[in-house]
């Protein structure tokens, strides 16, 4: 009773930031933090080295990041719907030991790209079995199912590198460059189009952040949320599959040691793209300025001449200091 | 040991909730503060208790002088106040003598030293034998019974008391406990008065108030409407008095319809229901779907017996009923968010299959408001508009600039404030956030409204127009169901009522009973 009188709106000022025009430029300042850090990123390696801003080095920079950016993706769909996927790491792992194995044993471009995406709409049904039917929290159902895969992954390698069989035609593709830029990394922003337009524009997307915000109340006002996060990891897992698919296409091999260490990168990068773009939601175009901002960190830190252990301590604290950040924003924004 | 506070005024924003209240209460007395949600009972408790600094006034307890505030509640803890709230303070899955080591500390020499388990073991039976609680130490929270429970942290409350309390307020504490329970607590309670310990308890069940309290104050609109011994008082006085408008802020005229709203005159074309009207009509729908009917009969459910209720197109049926008489199953059934076990729902002829689920119940025109605005009303983290629109996310797709020009009527209609589609619900105040969880279902055109106790934490205006809204609906020709436990607004507005108890039908109050003087006394006598 008395909360309803101290969240109380004083007046009609909704909006303080978008309702001042002079701060307009500030108030999109502090829809893409991420975005200034990025530039004064770019800046100041720029002036500390003479290599960092070359036309080579940036595409270089960008062409690496394709799988990371699609696992990151894969990680959202599910964060979206209040979920976690833990089996992410593994699943790209094994999607790519697939992909090389089903090369390896003859299968042609087309039917071994159908298989491996079909590997990971499975992936996603295995997880959702578990989630949304047998209601396991999905922190330990993913992890169980990740380490199953990891099994598989092994299974399937004999613990080799498989580099055997692979088409030429997948190679040629990864290596491949329109306008300086890799094909791979132009299918990552074909897809991340595509998931702005489900998430933004369709009912899929609606449902999507309502299960996510509440599941109950989406539930009661005809959701069908079970559905929803089921496509969730389905979405998921076709993501991954594509990610497996890069891998091979950039390193024409596949490891069976690949895929977990790429599971906290993709994290990072989603939950650091909640402070950009649509604040305090995951989204799309946050988490890919995050990715690039990760990315130019390493990369100009190790040409400024930054130990190699630099790296984490950098990664660490723009996440922290990024999501601090946006808290203390969005507590600005917030009204009453 | 007393306490007596004097003149507490205290504003949020530009509401004034609390003006000028006074309130004393003596040595081994029990004074009960009551008051509808809102009318400020809670807010007073917690500028005694330092959790909110009064504007004005003076708190004076026992000997010491008297202060303006407490800055903390830690400075009013220092001062000998003790104050149990509702929410059950027990972990579960700890025994009574751990749960009490966490709240007064383990004894032990501190640090990496072993707890002395044995002292903790004393002095917990100690506690509980000085309240008069029977119950062991070792036992689970679990194996409890509510009132036990409620008595253990009654004892916790007041263990590390040591040096006298000065005073225990009880804040709605039964707000959650079954009746019968809840009165073998307010029994132990009230035996805390031979130890003279002040107890100033804070609820809004007259029952509770008749039994137990020595005298009471009745607060409404943030004023003392009345103060004097308990006795004094009928059941029908104290839901007068807590309905009454503040001595000196009369509540304008429009915020009061005098009769109820299916008699009141149909003026066909303004007012939110028509604009509601002509979204659908825009929006390619038609006309709205024709006067229909609920029709229930047999209904099991897991507290349900048999029960039948029957609610015609322009009515607005009122339930009530205790917590446990299975009152609070029927809404959840019809939204198809609990599955019954026997009967048949069926509107304008058209039957809820018995494993129907909220599409289907949507699918045959039945909205249903939660009482449980924040886990089931609204999404608290997305914008009025996507909570809005979000049972009809379809409908909008690929029309964001009709989906905005429909939430800005429904706003402007249903008068939400701030008048913005883009504030998070979380950031509305509560009747805000009823209002928007009313336009969401308004927008999928029900046949069938229910209203799941809509106005607890909403401020009296917005109750006013929450209700305004209704009683048009309903003249629309929407079947009403209003599931209340205040018996004065179930009076108020509707047009017949149905008291639940023990899963069954128990009595039906016509509109002619309902204007009789008594009738709140029998609601009173079936509700919370």
């Amino acid at each position: 009773m008395t909360t309803s009188v101290e969240t109380k709106v004083s007046d009609g000022s909704t909006n303080p930031i978008a309702a001042k025009a002079p701060n307009r430029w500030l108030a999109l300042l502090f829809r893409y933090p991420t975005l200034l850090v990025l530039a004064i990123l770019i800046v100041g390696f720029s002036i500390a080295s003479s290599n960092f801003l070359t036309t080579r080095n940036l595409t270089t920079l960008v062409n690496q990041q394709a799988v990371v950016a699609l696992i990151t993706l894969a990680a959202l769909l599910p964060l979206i719907a209040g979920e976690f996927d833990l089996s992410l790491g593994y699943a790209a792992g094994l999607a790519t030991m697939f992909g090389a194995y089903l090369a390896g044993h003859g299968w042609g471009l087309v039917p071994m790209i159908v298989a491996v995406l079909l590997l990971g709409v499975f992936v996603g049904l295995f997880n959702s079995l578990f989630i949304v039917r047998f209601k396991i929290n999905s922190f330990i159902a993913t992890l169980g199912v990740g380490i199953i895969l990891s099994g598989g992954t092994l299974a399937i390698s004999g613990g080799e590198v498989l580099f055997e069989g692979l088409p030429q035609s997948l190679a040629t593709f990864g290596r491949d460059k329109f306008l300086g830029i890799a094909l791979p990394i132009w299918v990552v922003l074909l897809i991340a189009v595509v998931l702005v337009y489900l998430l933004e524009q369709t009912p899929f997307g609606r449902r999507l952040y309502a299960t996510g915000g509440s599941e109950r109340v989406a539930f009661l006002a005809g959701v069908r949320t079970g559905r929803i996060k089921t496509l969730a990891f389905v979405g998921a897992g076709v993501l991954v599959g594509f990610a497996g698919l890069a891998q091979l296409a950039t390193t024409t091999s596949a490891s069976p040691t690949f895929g977990p260490e790429l599971l906290l990168p993709a994290y990072a990068g989603a939950f650091l793209g909640v402070v950009a773009y649509r604040p305090g939601y995951f989204n799309v175009p946050g988490s890919i300025i995050a990715i690039l901002l990760i990315a130019v960190g390493y990369n100009g830190l190790s040409l400024v001449g930054v130990p190699f252990w630099g790296q984490p301590l950098f990664n660490g604290a723009v996440l922290l200091l990024s999501v601090l950040g946006a808290r203390a924003e969005s507590r600005r924004v917030r009204i009453g | 040991m007393s306490l007596s506070a004097r003149n507490i005024s205290k504003a949020f924003g530009g509401l004034q909730a609390l003006d000028r209240v006074s309130l004393e209460v003596g040595a081994g007395e029990l004074v009960a503060l009551l008051g509808a949600n809102g009318s400020g009972k809670s807010t007073f408790a917690k500028c005694i208790a330092g959790v909110y600094q009064p504007d004005g006034g003076s708190i004076e307890l026992g000997g010491l002088p008297a202060v303006d505030r407490f800055l903390t509640p830690t400075d009013a803890a220092r001062a000998g106040i003790r104050v149990m709230h509702q929410d059950n303070p027990l972990v579960n899955s700890l025994s009574v003598k751990e749960n009490f080591g966490l709240s007064t500390g383990f004894p032990g020499r501190g640090g990496a030293a072993p707890i002395r388990w044995r002292k903790l073991t004393r002095r917990v039976e100690q506690a509980l034998e000085r309240y008069g609680v029977e119950v062991s130490p070792e036992a689970l929270p679990a194996s409890l019974s509510p009132s036990q429970r409620a008595m253990v942290a009654l004892a916790m409350t007041l263990a590390d008391a040591d040096q006298g309390v000065e005073l225990l307020i009880l804040d709605e504490v039964t707000a959650h406990i079954p009746e019968g329970d809840a009165a073998e607590f307010l029994a132990g309670v009230a035996r805390l008065r031979q130890v003279g310990i002040p107890i100033l308890m804070v609820t809004h069940r007259f029952k509770e108030v008749l039994a137990f309290a020595d005298r009471t104050t009745v607060l409404s609109g943030g004023a003392v409407v009345y103060a004097g011994p308990a006795a004094e008082l009928t059941l029908t006085d104290m839901v007068s008095l807590m309905a009454a408008a503040p001595p000196e802020a009369p509540v304008p005229d429009v915020a009061v319809p005098a009769a109820p709203a299916a008699e009141l005159k149909v003026d066909g074309g303004s007012g939110g229901i028509a604009e509601i009207r002509s979204v659908w009509r825009r929006d390619g729908l038609g006309e709205d779907r024709e006067r229909a009917a609920l029709e229930i009969e047999d209904l099991e459910g897991a507290q349900l017996r048999r029960a039948g209720l029957q609610v015609r197109a322009g009515e607005i049926v009122g339930l009530t009923g205790t917590a446990d008489s299975g009152v609070h199953e029927l809404p959840e059934i019809l939204a198809g968010a609990q599955r019954r076990r026997g009967g048949t729902i069926r509107v304008s002829g058209r039957e809820l299959e018995p494993d129907a689920g909220p599409v289907d119940a949507m699918g045959l025109g039945i909205a249903h408001t939660p009482s449980d605005r924040h886990k089931e009303g609204g999404v608290m983290s997305l914008s009025v508009r996507e909570n809005i629109t979000l049972p009809e996310a379809r409908r909008f797709w690929g029309r964001k600039r009709d989906e905005r020009k429909v939430v800005a009527r429904l706003i402007e209609a249903l008068n939400v404030s701030p008048p913005d589609p883009d504030v998070l619900m979380g950031n509305l105040s509560g009747g805000n956030q009823q209002k928007v969880v009313i336009a969401k279902w308004l927008l999928t055109r029900p046949r069938v409204l229910i209203l799941d106790d809509p106005t607890v934490g909403v401020d009296p205006g917005a109750r006013e127009q929450i209700f305004r809204f209704v009683g048009e609906a309903a003249q629309d020709g929407l079947a009403v169901v209003l599931l209340s436990s205040e018996p004065e607004q179930l009076v108020r507005h509707c047009t017949r009522v149905v008291a639940i108890s023990g899963g069954q039908v128990a009595r039906e109050l016509n509109r002619e009973e309902l204007e009789a003087p008594e009738a709140l006394d029998v609601l009173a006598a079936y509700g919370g």
